[in-house]
């Protein structure tokens, strides 16, 4: 699935995660994240490990997978890629998302945010205050008059 | 299509001034000491999904929120204070009003003067007309 023709002339970079582990990636891979781009303009020694020190090596497995697959443009045609990326988030959990928001938030991934924030949103547009809070265990804090009063600015958006 | 590039490049701003003292720092370190003091899998995954969300910076759950429709973001004012004050900033009213516009909802735009009102808050009624 993910690209088989890489480029030899293509540089190798190895990415290291939080914990350790490496990841062998073309540079046009790699430099789908503009936060490796600009590790890799000020390091001396390409080819020592580039550490992406707050992203776990499961994490970083999947932004890989979808950094290879768009660094290959010409394979797919724009329908094809869509097609991609909605398989793609569809098959993470709510808890990978979030991890994979702030893996493409930090190496500044800004196809993969898109991608990510807009995700989520499908994932939760439907649900009341109420179930929100019990999906991610939020307190509801206001006071039963103040939970009125916005109730009352607009009463259509909460109604079934 | 997309993020606008203004609003873009400050979420990238703050987000490099935040890095340092990143939230995930934090999390992974937390996850190491519940782990260390042997307290039971799920309890960890509970507690680091917790502060994960809590930690999450505004600006990824303003993303998130300008990617849902109108009576999702009226709904989730209700969720607790802080999401209330997020959704009711200006700063989010402007950002939606510009994403929707991009996303040329015309209906969106008239729904959203009914929602947030005249106050100014969404910039003047002129502009929302000239777009009809």
């Amino acid at each position: 699935m993910a690209s088989t023709s890489t480029s030899t002339l293509s540089r190798k970079l190895i990415l290291k995660s939080s914990d350790g582990e490496k990841f062998e990636v073309d540079e046009n891979v790699a430099m789908q994240s503009q936060t490796i781009k600009h590790m890799i303009e000020d390091l001396d020694d390409i080819n020592s490990p580039i550490p992406v020190s707050i992203v776990t090596g499961t994490i970083l497995s999947k932004v890989i997978e979808y950094c290879k697959k768009h660094a290959t443009e010409d394979s797919d045609s724009d329908e094809q890629l869509k097609q991609w990326d909605k398989e793609y988030a569809n098959n993470m959990d709510l808890n990978t998302l979030y991890y994979l928001l702030l893996a493409a938030n930090y190496m500044e991934i800004k196809g993969l945010l898109e991608l990510i924030t807009q995700c989520v949103a499908d994932m939760i547009k439907g649900k009341s205050p109420e179930e929100i809070r019990a999906h991610f265990n939020i307190k509801n804090d206001f006071t039963p008059q103040e939970e009125a009063n916005i109730r009352n600015e607009n009463p259509w958006a909460f109604e079934n | 299509m997309g993020f606008n590039m203004v609003p873009y490049s400050r979420l990238m701003t703050k987000r490099s001034k935040v890095k340092k003292r990143s939230s995930t720092l934090v999390v992974s370190k937390r996850r190491k000491e519940l782990k260390s003091r042997g307290e039971n899998e799920a309890e960890a995954d509970l507690e680091l999904k917790l502060e994960l969300f809590s930690s999450m910076i505004d600006e990824l759950l303003t993303e998130i929120f300008l990617r849902l429709p109108i009576d999702s973001v009226c709904r989730f004012k209700l969720v607790c204070k802080h999401w209330c004050s997020l959704l009711s900033s200006d700063y989010f009213v402007s950002r939606f009003t510009e994403y929707n516009h991009n996303q040329q909802c015309p209906f969106t735009l008239v729904f959203q003067y009914s929602v947030f009102g005249p106050s100014g808050k969404c910039g003047n009624i002129e502009s929302y007309w000239s777009h009809f």
